[in-house]
């Protein structure tokens, strides 16, 4: 994590809400492709083109089947794939930022940037162990799957249709358990590096505003600018 | 001091409110696809995930769990540019907060949940009612709908329907609930863990 070059996380935690924002209240999904190539650009910075060029390739697809359907407008169908694909398309933007801030940021940054701006850290120290999670839980959840079909519980493709509820409790409960356990584990060795102390933290890490920071940030700011600007004016 | 959240709390609430919100987004993505299951979409994804958030609060019982978890499904909202769905997620956990009392009685437990989820449809519902139909009517022009299927989905934006469906949502989550709290006796208090 720490030879990956990134942006200040205060400048991504600020970036994205206003990014999100923005997404929705433009309606032209083709000025959506601006904030795509400045993500791509985020992306590229820290090295990890791979997966900023596959989500550019869906958010293409997904573009591309909205031009197709404005060719029938008529049946009524076409406008819930339309909302479906609106909606994603947006999500698709949202997730590629999410995924940036998730990927490139460790605990340790992330708590420091929110004790800089000032969050108060009943607020701060869930958050960023959500960050951190979500992760883990796709693990966890791949290793049940996969218990579940040894065990012969899981015995057809379709088993999630048509024994729902059955379902989401086979999966629920050991997981909620896994996650007990997790959670005590986590505590135990946070608390023995001095996470309920009342004195002020210093940290290892280093968070300095650089000129690269801030150049990036005005870059992300003017965008959006220009975005509703474009917007407006059309 | 005993009744103060610490450390270790506060990463229970961080772990479970991972879990809780993974479950809300797929379900609800899954539900907001179509016109009508968008306005569900809070009560059904609240009715899976109240097992979650109800063994959390059995789990913590110290006040401040749900504004807590209100405020993280806030921040969540947030970065995806739902400003009036985070400020009522915020005051919706105070409230849960307010009413929850000692963790002791079953029914408030049910009844706060409901409020959590209420709260949630409300910040998800109240906007598109107020500024929705204007920007829906010229999305929609956009897009060539006819006449009859732009009432149609108007028709949806009605202060009635928001009670109606807000009312559903609160039924809904305390029936998760309830639930919720019949699969912890079954399962979690036999093997201890709370």
């Amino acid at each position: 994590m720490s030879d990956r070059k990134t942006i200040d996380p205060r400048i991504k935690l600020t970036l994205l809400p206003i990014i999100g924002f923005t997404s929705f209240f433009i309606s032209d999904t083709i000025l959506l492709f601006v904030l795509i190539v400045f993500a791509f650009f985020l992306y590229l910075y820290s090295g990890m083109w791979k997966r900023a060029l596959r989500f550019i390739l869906f958010f293409g697809l997904l573009y591309c089947i909205e031009l197709g359907l404005g060719k029938f407008p008529k049946a009524s169908i076409v406008f819930a794939i339309y909302m479906f694909i609106y909606f994603a398309s947006r999500m698709t933007l949202i997730a590629m930022f999410g995924g940036y801030i998730t990927k490139t940021t460790s605990v340790s940054e992330m708590l420091e940037a929110l004790n800089r701006m000032k969050v108060p850290r009943s607020i701060g120290i869930p958050f960023s162990v959500l960050l951190r999670f979500v992760p883990t839980i796709k693990i966890e959840l791949k290793a049940l799957k996969e218990n579940m079909k040894i065990r012969g519980i899981v015995t057809s493709r379709f088993f999630p249709l048509l024994h729902p509820i059955k379902y989401i409790e086979y999966t629920l409960v050991p997981l909620l358990m896994r996650m007990i356990k997790i959670s005590d584990e986590l505590s135990a060795s946070a608390l023995i590096r001095g996470l309920d102390s009342d004195e002020k933290r210093v940290t290892l890490t280093e968070l300095r505003f650089r000129k690269t920071d801030l150049m990036i940030g005005l870059l992300g700011a003017l965008m959006i600018a220009f975005l509703i600007v474009i917007q407006k004016i059309y | 001091m005993k009744n103060k959240l610490n450390g270790r709390d506060f990463i229970t609430i961080g772990i479970f409110n991972a879990i809780g919100i993974v479950i809300y987004m797929a379900v609800a993505f899954a539900m907001a696809t179509t016109v009508i299951g968008g306005f569900i979409a809070s009560g059904v994804s609240f009715m899976v995930a109240a097992t979650v958030y109800i063994l959390m609060a059995v789990k913590v019982k110290k006040k401040g769990v749900f504004t807590i978890s209100g405020t993280l499904l806030g921040l969540i909202a947030l970065s995806g540019g739902h400003l009036p769905h985070a400020v009522f997620a915020v005051i919706g956990g105070m409230i849960c907060d307010l009413i929850i009392g000692n963790y002791e009685s079953k029914g408030r437990m049910i009844i706060v949940y409901g409020t959590f989820a209420l709260a949630d449809f409300l910040g998800t519902v109240i906007p598109v009612i107020l500024f929705g139909t204007a920007s829906f009517v010229e999305r929609a022009s956009k897009w060539k709908m006819s006449e009859a299927g732009i009432n149609e989905a108007l028709s949806y934006f009605k202060v009635s329907w928001a009670v109606g469906f807000g009312l559903i949502t609160f039924v809904l989550a305390c029936i998760g609930a309830f639930v919720a709290i019949k699969i912890l006796k079954k399962h979690f208090e036999k093997a201890g863990v709370i």
